[in-house]
Parts: structure tokens; C-alpha cells; sequence
């Protein structure tokens, strides 16, 4: 049988856990053979290929899961800070940072405490410069020493709008 | 009757007092007469005036109040109005939905004449209420937008998410093609007139009916228009606004209980296994990790080498050939390496051996056997003359 083109890459990638971005060459190979990808990655690691319309990447349940939690912590203390400074959510997330004015604004969150275990060893910078540009979470600049979150952290923000929903729901159901 | 002009004239001339009735009409519900007296500096003319062209009538109570169609005349001047609530809008639905069925029964010609005037009259009003609404839903919505620095955060998903729940969801529901919208009752007179305009035998009424049929059809039209402004840019900004709002309030949660919650489930990265097929794949992407670290580079000062002993033939040929004649090979060997290296390893003594086996030199072995003593091990070694060359 004849693979799609990038087959490799698309398969290495996915495995070394990075999401392929919208706008790359590999997701335009990726979106009209979903099925076979699907397929393929089911039966032959039991991992399940994820699509939306901005990212693709694959999910297994029997997978850690720290480094998500981590840096779900981090988005979501970037998030409350952006809504002390009465700023737009997603104008403001998708701005450049530097990984120092990362540190900063987790050192100076009420929630600091949360992120304790983050915080020792330089973990927001390893978070972030290593784990986050290998998945594509993050575009490093080199020349300005700054970075950009990429669409893969809607991913984060969905979930976080599944948990708000959650929440009310529960609510509802106490008050009945 | 009043000549209209001279309603107008007096509009004209006094519209600034007119507009401080207005408002407060609207503020009270009502006015009293000293009020209208106040503003009219007690001209008992220009008050007879006002009652006279009907801007403002008179109720048992003596209290005064702005006539309707001044009223929403001038609103339509100053472009001062409030959103209409949803159901001022869907009373349309009954409206129509009875003259339309009047049509269906309508049995006598007059009786046919006043039901389509009367369609015609309420679908005109229907329209303008809807641009009205559909233009001022779509201010405000700009409003909320544009104005960053004067609506703070929560103040905007507040007002975002009152318009949303107020006004464009039930409106999105009127305006949608189901069985219960406004919309599917001017399908039912469009396709009724459509048919009454080519079957129905008196040439009056066909006129009539197409009449009808082009008015509901330029207005099926605009309603579609309308609810693409409303889907294409009230709905999406403001659900981008109570979006924020959730996701907020999600991270909320999540950070002030995080284990109770799920993370996205994600893959955890390949162990990196150097002599695998895709060393280089996972040493790429190790690399990319890094390009941008600047670390510290430490470089240790070089130690030197040993002198190691290296045998070369060529230099120990040519000792051999000055030393000749040479009464034993071996104890040659091992004085040569004893000056050189003070200590005489076995594995020097046995590569510097290799030279007996060169063709130049002539040897000739005694029937005598010596014992030579090196570093590591005591040796045996026949004794070998070497006299010259071949």
C-alpha cells in the first residue's frame, strides 16, 4: 500500500507527543487521512488521534499525567492575572512573553502555592523552553528571547470551559 | 383640519422644548402642567398649541402625556430608543397568523381587499421593529467592543451576557425557519399569494395578491439579512465574550482544587534510546529543546600524554646494524630498553624481539640457554649471535 506523504515525520512526531498545528504542511497531509491515522495509531498503540480544527495530536489514558497538569496550572494563573488587569483573555494570551515575566506573574498570584512543586529547580523554564516547544505548545524566539503560546493551548482553555460547565451543573443540581 | 405644515413649523421652532417633554415622559410616564408651563415660560399660546396639534393629551387626571406617534417620531429623530423585548416582537406571530387564516376563510371579494391591506400594514411594521432592533443590538454590541478602557472586564461579560440571554437568542428563535417562527407564516402567505397572483380569476385581486406577494417576499428577504448580521456579528462576539467568562471561571476552579479535576490527556514522550531507528528523530528533538539555552561552557585543561613506547622497526634496525657484531640478540634487546625506559616490560622486550625475523640480518643460534630478568616476568631465552648482514 502507498503511505501519505510525511508519513515519518507525521508518525514521530505524533508519537513523540507534538501537536501538529494548522498551517503546517504535516496537518494538511494529516486532515484528509484521518481515518487511516485513526485507525492506525487505535490498533497499533492503542492511542487515540485527536483532531480539531486547529490541532491534532494523540491521547492515551495510560499516560502520566503531570506535565498537563502543570501546565494547565500555569495558563490558568496566567488567566486570573489577565482578569485582575481587566484585559481580553484571548488578546492577551496569545501576546509575546518572555519566561521571566512568567516567573514573575506566578510568583506574585495568590495561587503561587499551587504551583510549588513547578516552581523548584527552574521548572517553569524547563516547562516551558523544553517540554512545551518539543509539543508546539510554545514558538520560541531566539533573536528576542521571547515566546508565543500556539493554538495547541486552546486545547487547555477548552477543557478549562468543560470544567466551568461542570461546576454548574452542580450547582443546579444542589439547588433542586 | 391642521394643516400639517404648521405642525411641522411648530416642531421646528420648538423642538428643544419638545425634547425636554419627551424626556421626561419617558423618565415619568407622564407630565404635569406646570412642568409644560415651566419649559413654555408660561405661554398659555404655545401650550393651547401643544394640545391642539395632539403632542401631548390630556388625561382625567389632569396629568399630560406624549402622544405615541410623537413619541416614537421623535425617538426616531434623536435615534433614541430601548431594544424591544423579544415578545414585543413575536406578537407579530399571532398577528399574522390570523389575518393569514382571515385571507384563507375570506369568502367576499371586500373582505379579501381589507385582509391583505391589513397583512401589508402589519408586515411593514414588523420589518421596521425588527431593523430597529437588529440595528440597535448591533451598536450596542460594537459598543461593548470598542470600548476596552471605559467597560472593565467583568462589566463587558455582564452586558454581554444580558444581551445574549435577552435579546438575541429568543430573537435568533423567532427568526429561525421552524414551524413555530415567524418566518414560516410568511412562507405560508408567500406561497398562497404566489399561487392567488397567477390561478385566481379576477384581475383585480391577482394585482392585489402579487402586491402581497412582493412586499412578504422582500421581507422574507430582509429577515434572512437580519438574522445573518445577527449570527455573523452579534452572536459570534459575544459568545467570544462569555467564552472568556468560562474559561475563567474554569481555571478558577481548577486552581483553587486541582486534583479534583481532569487535564487533557496527552502523550507522554518516547523514552529516548540511542541505537534506535529514530535516534535521529528524538536527538533533534532534544536539540530543538536547547537551541536558545545559553549555558556555561567548562573546559578542563588537557593532561599530557605518557610517554608511551611505541616499537618502531625502522629505528631499532638501524641500532642493530651499528651494534653489529652482536654476541646475544636478547641481552641486546634488553639493554637497549633499559636505557630507554629504565623499566623493561615484557610486551616491549617481545615486540622489539620481532627484529630476528628481518631477512638483512645473518643469525646464528648457540646451544646455550640464558635466563633474562624483566619488569613483569623472568624469560628463558636461547642465545642468538648476529654477525652481519646477508
Amino acid at each position: 500500500m502507498n503511505y501519505p506523504k510525511k508519513h515519518y515525520e507525521i508518525v514521530q512526531n505524533l508519537l513523540n507527543g507534538k501537536f501538529i498545528l494548522q498551517g503546517q504542511t504535516t496537518y494538511d497531509i494529516l486532515v484528509p487521512n484521518y481515518n487511516f491515522y485513526k485507525t492506525f495509531f487505535k490498533e497499533s498503540f492503542q492511542y487515540d488521534l485527536i483532531k480539531t480544527s486547529e490541532v491534532i495530536y494523540l491521547s492515551s489514558d495510560n499516560t502520566s499525567e503531570k506535565f498537563s497538569r502543570n501546565l494547565m496550572l500555569i495558563l490558568a494563573i496566567l488567566v486570573d492575572n489577565i482578569n485582575l488587569q481587566g484585559k481580553d483573555l484571548y488578546e492577551e494570551l496569545f501576546k509575546n512573553y518572555k519566561i521571566k515575566d512568567i516567573e514573575m506573574i506566578i510568583k506574585d498570584s495568590s495561587y503561587k502555592s499551587v504551583c510549588r512543586n513547578i516552581i523548584k529547580n527552574n521548572g517553569i523554564e524547563s516547562l516551558l523552553k523544553s517540554d512545551c516547544q518539543k509539543r508546539n505548545i510554545i514558538k520560541y524566539s531566539n533573536n528576542y528571547d521571547t515566546f508565543q503560546f500556539t493554538s495547541a493551548i486552546n486545547i487547555f482553555l477548552e477543557q478549562a470551559k468543560d470544567i466551568a460547565n461542570m461546576s454548574n451543573m452542580q450547582d443546579e443540581k444542589e439547588q433542586f | 383640519m391642521i394643516d400639517p405644515k404648521k405642525i411641522l413649523r411648530f416642531l421646528e421652532e420648538y423642538f428643544d422644548e419638545i425634547k425636554t417633554i419627551y424626556k421626561l415622559n419617558k423618565q415619568n410616564g407622564l407630565i404635569l402642567i406646570e412642568e409644560i408651563e415651566t419649559i413654555f415660560d408660561n405661554s398659555n399660546i404655545l401650550v393651547d398649541n401643544l394640545i391642539e396639534y395632539e403632542i401631548i393629551e390630556q388625561r382625567i387626571d389632569d396629568t399630560f402625556i406624549l402622544n405615541e406617534t410623537y413619541g416614537s417620531f421623535i425617538s426616531f429623530l434623536l435615534d433614541d430608543f430601548s431594544l424591544d423585548m423579544p415578545e414585543q416582537i413575536e406578537k407579530y406571530h399571532n398577528s399574522l397568523d390570523s389575518l393569514y387564516r382571515k385571507l384563507k376563510s375570506a369568502t367576499t371579494k371586500n373582505e379579501i381587499i381589507q385582509t391583505i391591506e391589513a397583512l401589508n400594514n402589519e408586515i411593514g411594521k414588523f420589518e421596521n421593529q425588527l431593523q430597529k432592533n437588529i440595528s440597535k443590538l448591533i451598536k450596542e454590541t460594537k459598543y461593548i467592543k470598542a470600548n476596552n478602557q471605559k467597560l472593565n472586564y467583568p462589566k463587558k461579560l455582564q452586558k454581554a451576557s444580558e444581551l445574549t440571554i435577552t435579546y438575541v437568542k429568543p430573537l435568533n428563535i423567532i427568526l429561525q425557519n421552524h414551524s413555530e417562527s415567524i418566518l414560516y407564516i410568511i412562507d405560508n402567505i408567500i406561497d398562497e399569494s404566489s399561487q392567488q397572483r397567477f390561478n385566481n380569476k379576477d384581475e383585480n385581486l391577482k394585482k392585489i395578491y402579487t402586491k402581497l406577494y412582493n412586499s412578504y417576499y422582500q421581507t422574507k428577504k430582509e429577515i434572512l439579512n437580519e438574522n445573518r448580521l445577527l449570527i455573523n456579528e452579534v452572536i459570534p462576539l459575544l459568545d467570544r465574550i462569555k467564552s472568556g467568562s468560562d474559561i475563567l471561571t474554569g481555571c478558577i476552579n481548577f486552581l483553587n482544587d486541582n486534583n479534583s479535576y481532569a487535564v487533557p490527556t496527552l502523550l507522554d514522550k518516547q523514552r529516548d534510546i540511542t541505537y534506535s531507528t529514530n535516534a535521529e528523530y528524538e536527538a533533534q528533538n532534544i536539540w530543538e529543546g536547547y537551541t536558545g539555552i545559553n549555558e556555561d561552557i567548562i573546559i578542563n585543561e588537557a593532561q599530557s600524554l605518557e610517554n608511551v613506547w611505541i616499537f618502531n622497526k625502522q629505528k631499532y634496525k638501524d641500532r642493530l646494524l651499528k651494534s653489529l657484531p652482536i654476541e646475544n640478540f636478547y641481552t641486546w634487546i634488553y639493554e637497549e630498553l633499559e636505557n630507554e625506559l629504565t623499566i623493561v616490560e615484557s610486551k616491549n622486550f617481545f615486540d622489539l624481539s620481532k627484529l630476528i625475523f628481518d631477512n638483512d640480518i645473518d643469525i646464528e643460534y648457540k646451544n646455550k640457554r640464558i635466563d633474562i630478568k624483566l619488569s613483569d616476568k623472568m624469560i628463558d631465552v636461547p642465545t642468538i649471535e648476529i654477525r652481519s648482514l646477508n
